[in-house]
């Protein structure tokens, strides 16, 4: 094995085969997973920007002062603090890393193509459909909501269910890809760190999602009666999928961001992820432990007090820091070979930073939940709960606070600055170019400390009782004071992610330029380096063969670029 | 070896093929079981739904019933359909063995059967829900749950169908049926995790009640 890097393939950049449609026609009838990968980015992107637009003025409504009378009435509220969650969550970073996982994933096997490439196309344009629908139908007084008009509801219900029927179209096409079409000895033990966590984070969205669905579906049929009985009243709706924005569930969404840290600091700090078995062991715990299908707070309202979710609770987050606490000091002691630029290891930093808060956030949300199992020991016994009141009530009361959105509002911004580190770091294979210094400069620290801020004050808010669901009441002037600061962390989270939006804009349009750069511009060792930057069509120039976990290790540049010419030549 | 062996010998090595190909992946198996996965888990949850909504409701209402008064869910139609649906694993398994031995013959009778009983099933639900009388605007929780289930199934045990045909098309159309086994094999779990949903689905909302 040579220490050097292998000399990767170099390429012109990819050509439509002739005869291939262009232009529109061309994106629509596109099977080719890196141009439905970079549709995915840039909708999501879009649709982010616009529930942070949302995130901003609720955040400005909750201030209570009275010349921001942002909305028309509590409804109108309603509607779009659940729009914001699910845009969030569901037309934003479930997306986003779905797009990178669908552009680099085939790369990283060594997959000339996805598994079901016309699957993967239908359903990123019905993920798009659904998404607009899925806004049109709150424009039209819908959404999750009480107060909003009947056959606007059911259109917002079957939206949404279009909207994850669609992600779980793309979950099942990017496992069957992860299962069925590595390259020759590519064993799971040997994919890299993020396809790994793709695998995790895709299965336990295919193991939840379809309960969301169930739940959709329910409230849909109740709704289609004359009046609903139970499950389609107004009143009722956010409750019934609120278990997707809390813990445990809302860690499904960090998962991948484990695979991104793992993929870029190790790279960055020149230092091999060290045990690579007990990492791929820890994201995959962190999968089941993200698993929160059964801790529905509608139809078991004390979920959050049992031992299952207190006990498992504790150990998800230790196993999201435990990352961190393992490799750090591996990486310290090695000797960094810094990327020029950064920008991909600053922001995965800034990512990691968020992770380990948003952990420890829900530690201490947990222990409230620790409390309520306290109480329920002796429940009839009035010292013992006055005990608990005055040592432990600040924490319990956290319990349905602003807290819990807090959580929520760290975990997807750990995920998008997360998933905008990704979209650095692969960039030459994504757009054919690094992605624009203005961004890269601006995004990790507005990232940051947005992302810091809406934690942290959302934890203040909880503490000094600000409620998590929404009413247009502050309970106090301090809530109110945090609310305000909570709006400015809003707001510098969406200048990160609208610079991410413009970044990506503009490697879009150097691509459709014709824009190409070196193949492996950050000496790293998987396979999706291999190839040029933009990848050729069918990816790899000859069918790749894989001998250990950093195959640009192990190839033989001599052989390798000989054949790689050859076919090259025999392709044009 | 010999100066002549060794021309010899190099005199009858073959000229060089190309790699052979590689085996099929059992790529459309792999995506059928993943969605199969997602199947199982949409009816986990309607039934998970169903079952702890009518434990809350009959310990909330002691000596009331779950079924709303004047609905009648008998058991006798289901049961016959468990049963239908069971002897179509056998004909949808004998239908995936026809297929592997490229028997035209017995793919299409094994098919025609598969689906005759899948639209018997179909046939008996439609008679089922006229039967039994439950109005989902009546004000129960029962009704929506109810018809959200056997509906989802009903749904589903349509796409089966669509699916069996596809496969049938590409089997029967294509001059070496046995290379489609991987979408025969695919198309069959999807029909047998059909056929487990509901004898589940059975048990859990027409035998207990």
């Amino acid at each position: 094995m040579t220490s050097e890097p292998a000399t990767t393939q170099d390429a012109s950049p990819p050509a439509p085969p002739l005869g291939a449609p262009r232009g529109l026609a061309g994106l629509l009838s596109s099977g080719d997973h890196k141009t439905i990968g970079r549709m995915w980015i840039l909708s999501a992107l879009c649709f982010g920007a616009f529930s942070l637009v949302c995130g901003v003025l609720l955040n400005l409504e909750r201030t209570q002062t009275p010349r921001i009378n942002v909305f028309l009435g509590e409804e109108a509220y309603w509607q779009v603090f659940s729009l914001y969650r699910v845009g969030m969550v569901f037309l934003f970073v479930v997306p986003l890393f779905l797009g990178l996982a669908t552009c680099v994933v085939p790369l990283q096997i060594g997959a000339s193509s996805t598994a079901f490439p016309r699957a993967g196309a239908a359903a990123f344009w019905l993920w798009l459909t659904g998404g607009v629908i899925l806004i049109a139908g709150w424009g039209i007084d819908g959404g999750l909501a009480q107060g909003g008009r009947q056959r606007s509801v059911e259109l917002s219900l079957l939206a949404f269910a279009m909207v994850v029927v669609s992600i779980l179209i793309a979950v099942v096409v990017l496992l069957t890809t992860i299962f069925t079409q590595r390259a020759e000895g590519m064993s799971l033990t040997r994919v890299p760190i993020f396809t790994w966590s793709m695998l995790v984070s895709a299965a336990v969205w295919l193991l939840s999602l379809p309960v969301l669905l169930a739940n959709l579906v329910i409230m849909w049929v109740d709704l289609r009666g004359v009046a609903a009985a139970r499950y389609g009243l107004g009143e009722n709706l956010y409750e019934q999928v609120s278990w997707v924005f809390e813990q445990p569930q809302v860690f499904a969404f960090l998962i991948p961001v484990l695979g991104i840290i793992g993929q870029i600091v190790p790279l960055a700090f020149g230092a091999p992820m060290r045990n690579y078995r007990f990492v791929m062991v820890r994201v995959g715990l962190v999968g089941a432990f993200c698993l929160g299908v059964g801790l529905q707070g509608f139809f078991s309202p004390n979920a959050h007090t049992t031992p299952v979710f207190v006990v498992g609770g504790l150990i998800l987050a230790f196993l999201l820091v435990l990352g961190p606490i393992t490799q750090m000091p591996h990486l310290i002691r090695s000797s960094p070979r810094l990327p020029a630029p950064t920008f991909h290891l600053v922001l995965s930093l800034v990512s990691m930073a968020l992770m380990v808060t948003a952990a420890a956030l829900a530690v201490i949300r947990v222990l409230g939940g620790a409390v309520g199992f306290l109480r329920s020991f002796d429940a009839a016994n009035e010292s013992w709960q006055n005990r608990l009141d005055s040592a432990l009530s600040p924490l319990d009361d956290l319990w349905g606070s602003a807290a819990g959105g807090a959580l929520l509002d760290l975990v997807l911004v750990t995920a998008a600055a997360a998933a905008i580190a990704g979209i650095f770091f692969w960039a030459p294979k994504l757009f054919g170019k690094t992605l624009a210094r203005p961004a890269g400069y601006f995004a990790p620290p507005v990232l940051l400390i947005g992302g810091l801020g809406l934690g942290i004050i959302g934890l203040v808010a909880g503490f000094v009782g600000q409620p998590d669901l929404p009413g247009r009441h502050s309970t106090s002037a301090v809530a109110q004071g945090v609310s305000l600061v909570s709006s400015a962390a809003a707001i510098l989270v969406l200048v990160g992610v609208g610079l991410a939006l413009m970044a990506a804009l503009l490697g879009v349009v150097a691509l459709s330029r014709g824009a190409s750069t070196e193949a492996n511009p950050w000496s790293a060792h998987t396979l999706e380096w291999a190839t040029a930057s933009p990848p050729v069509v069918s990816n790899f120039a000859v069918a790749q063969k894989v001998r250990s976990m950093t195959p640009l290790l192990d190839q033989d540049p001599v052989a390798d670029d000989s054949e790689a010419a050859v076919s090259q030549e025999e392709m044009s | 070896m010999t100066t002549t062996e060794h021309s010899a010998h190099a005199a009858v090595q073959p000229e060089v093929v190309p790699a052979a190909v590689p085996p099929r992946r059992r790529t459309l198996q792999v995506g059928t079981g993943f969605a199969s996965a997602c199947l199982l888990m949409y009816f986990g949850a309607l039934l998970g739904i169903y079952l702890s909504e009518r434990a809350d409701f009959l310990s909330a209402n002691q000596g009331s019933t779950w079924i709303p008064g004047g609905a009648v869910l008998e058991l006798a139609s289901p049961t016959v359909m468990a049963w239908t649906l069971l002897l179509s694993v056998v004909t949808m398994q004998w239908a995936v063995r026809a297929t592997s031995q490229a028997d035209r013959r017995h793919i299409l009778i094994a098919l025609l059967v598969t689906a005759l009983f899948g639209v018997a099933v179909i046939n008996q639900f439609v008679f089922l829900f006229r039967q039994m009388g439950l109005e989902i605007d009546d004000g129960s929780v029962a009704a929506p749950l109810i018809y959200t289930i056997t509906g989802s199934f009903l749904a589903f045990l349509v796409i089966a169908h669509v699916f069996l045909f596809i496969m049938a098309v590409r089997v029967l159309a294509s001059p070496q049926p046995n290379v489609h086994i991987d979408g025969m094999s695919a198309a069959a779990l999807f029909w047998h995790s059909m056929v487990f949903i509901y004898w589940v689905l059975w048990i859990a909302v027409f035998v207990t009640k």
